[in-house]
């Protein structure tokens, strides 16, 4: 059955009481099953099969080497593997190197001005990351005809 | 743009819990968590797919199928159950290639046991590592169905000096990213590992591995390879990145930061002893008594007990253990907490193995941020 709907997620901050946040996410059942994807216009989607359609993703914050980062990182990786790290310039120059060793399309040149956007975003000091709130998984068995990838 | 929460990650997992609660009488454990109770998962990356469990949704001795973590590297090709199979070759006589309903045939085995994320608690490492920063849920407890290890190997005919169990699955990586592949002894394989198709009584579901993966009862969940499609005996263990480099734990303590020497990292194996809080009363009082719950586990088959303290370790009392156990699978804990002054209260727990060894305050810092079991420590309000 395809499910289309968009799981709305009110979380009322209550300890310190000082906010008020809104979470718009896809349930992780509408993950698997809708064939419309929702990745904000933002983001540049992953190449099959990389990404699952459908799946609720985080957004890149502003900032001086985003749309490198967009190009380069989030093609494979959902911005919320960025955004959820506390790394050293010195630890995302290693990631990049890594991931340039793996086929990652970045110039050399390119390189210092990534690191220094992914510090700013998600520098040691990086507080500002909490996951998204989805409903659990489907466990139905996939339908062959229709979900076998190439 | 979506907005984002915007608070201090110490202050989302260490903050008021009791009083300030809306809903009276619900049992949270995050109080900032409003969804606390509510069936949900929380996505730390939508591709490749990495969810983690809410602690206060690991409360059961069986963790549902569809609330259990779900941890990829990759998107994985969906396997049909009715062509899916897997081959047996290496260092066997009768190399074998078995279908799900061959597989079927074979004498069934049930193992209720831990699975737990080699990355599980990532997050509270300092200084920070790179990966997926799981924080407590990338774990639970479930029982699962297959075919022993031992009796397909045994079919194939394990020939004389294999000592090695080399596993591969149907998660192939991008670009020149290196495939997932691992080894595992064959002596723990032959001991008690089997190959699953089945979880909690369903058909495993296939963010879970489906239709077959690798259940190796103790160990960290690297070895338990999901989609499983070949098992190949050898002589030397399998060699590439996610056997040379990833999975490596040191086998002598470093400073906090402090890189290691790399012929000092070896293969995770067995998980380390831990414990942690799932749920607590919304509201607690002075003199009166609050049940705090939670679970335990460790490489170790058992937990010999578990402990808490409101003293930051000064003096410890014991949890009462459930009764209803399995070896490697998790123990259910109760505590009956009477507080005895108001204000914020810190509780943490710790839990000891059946073969001694104990959680600590602080675990061993490592470059990759596996294995973390330092105790988990809350802070309550009583009234």
């Amino acid at each position: 059955m395809r499910r289309t709907g968009l799981l709305r997620v009110v979380i009322v901050l209550i300890g310190a009481g000082i906010a008020s946040v809104e979470i718009g996410c896809r349930s992780a059942a509408a993950i698997q099953d809708s064939t419309t994807p929702n990745i904000p216009t933002a983001l540049q989607p992953a190449p099959e099969p990389l990404r699952r359609p459908g799946a609720a993703t985080a957004s890149l914050i502003p900032g001086d080497g985003m749309e490198a980062v967009r190009a380069r990182c989030v093609a494979c990786h959902e911005a919320a593997m960025l955004l959820q790290q506390r790394l050293t310039a010195q630890q995302w120059m290693a990631e990049i190197d890594k991931m340039q060793g793996w086929g990652a399309s970045v110039a050399n040149e390119d390189k210092p001005q990534i690191a220094k956007y992914l510090v700013t975003i998600a520098g040691p000091d990086n507080n500002r990351f909490n996951p998204a709130i989805v409903a659990p998984i489907s466990t139905q068995q996939p339908t062959p005809a229709s979900s076998a990838q190439p | 743009m979506r907005p984002r929460l915007r608070v201090n990650r110490r202050q989302f997992f260490d903050i008021l819990i009791a009083a300030a609660a809306a809903s009276a009488g619900a049992s949270r454990i995050d109080a900032k968590d409003s969804q606390a109770g509510i069936r949900r998962l929380l996505q730390l990356s939508a591709f490749p797919l990495d969810l983690e469990t809410p602690l206060d949704a690991l409360t059961s001795y069986l963790t549902p199928n569809d609330l259990f973590f779900v941890r990829t590297h990759w998107t994985p090709v969906r396997v049909d159950p009715a062509t899916w199979s897997l081959t047996i070759d290496g260092d066997v006589s009768r190399p074998l290639t078995l279908s799900l309903a061959d597989l079927k045939a074979l004498p069934r085995s049930d193992v209720t046991c831990v699975l737990q994320c080699s990355g599980n608690g990532r997050n509270w490492f300092e200084p920070a590592v790179p990966g997926v920063q799981w924080r407590y849920g990338a774990v639970g407890n479930a029982r699962w169905s297959g075919v022993r290890v031992r009796d397909v190997l045994s079919r194939a005919g394990m020939k004389e000096g294999a000592r090695h169990l080399h596993t591969f699955g149907g998660n192939p990586p991008p670009g020149r990213v290196p495939p997932f592949n691992r080894s595992l002894e064959l002596e723990k394989a032959l001991a008690d590992a089997i190959i699953a198709y089945e979880m909690n009584g369903e058909p495993l579901p296939h963010d879970h591995g489906g239709p077959a993966r690798l259940v190796v009862p103790g160990w960290a969940g690297d070895h338990w390879m999901k989609w499983v499609s070949k098992l190949s005996a050898s002589r030397e263990p399998q060699g590439g990145f996610y056997m040379d480099v990833a999975y490596k734990y040191p086998i002598r303590p470093g400073g906090p930061g402090v890189a290691i020497n790399p012929s000092d990292m070896h293969p995770i194996t067995e998980m380390f002893v831990k414990s942690n809080i799932t749920s607590v009363p919304s509201r607690i009082r002075v003199g009166e008594r609050a049940s705090i719950n939670g679970f335990a586990f460790s490489g170790a088959p058992d937990i010999a007990r578990v402990e808490l303290t409101d003293d930051d370790g000064l003096t410890w009392r014991p949890a009462r253990l459930n009764p209803r156990h399995e070896p490697y699978a998790w123990r259910l804990w109760s505590y009956e907490w009477t507080p005895s002054r108001r204000g914020a209260r810190r509780i943490a727990v710790r839990a000891t193995d059946s073969r001694g060894s104990q959680q600590p305050k602080i675990p061993n810092w490592n470059p990759s941020g596996y294995l973390y079991n330092g105790w988990h420590t809350i802070t309550v309000e009583v009234e």
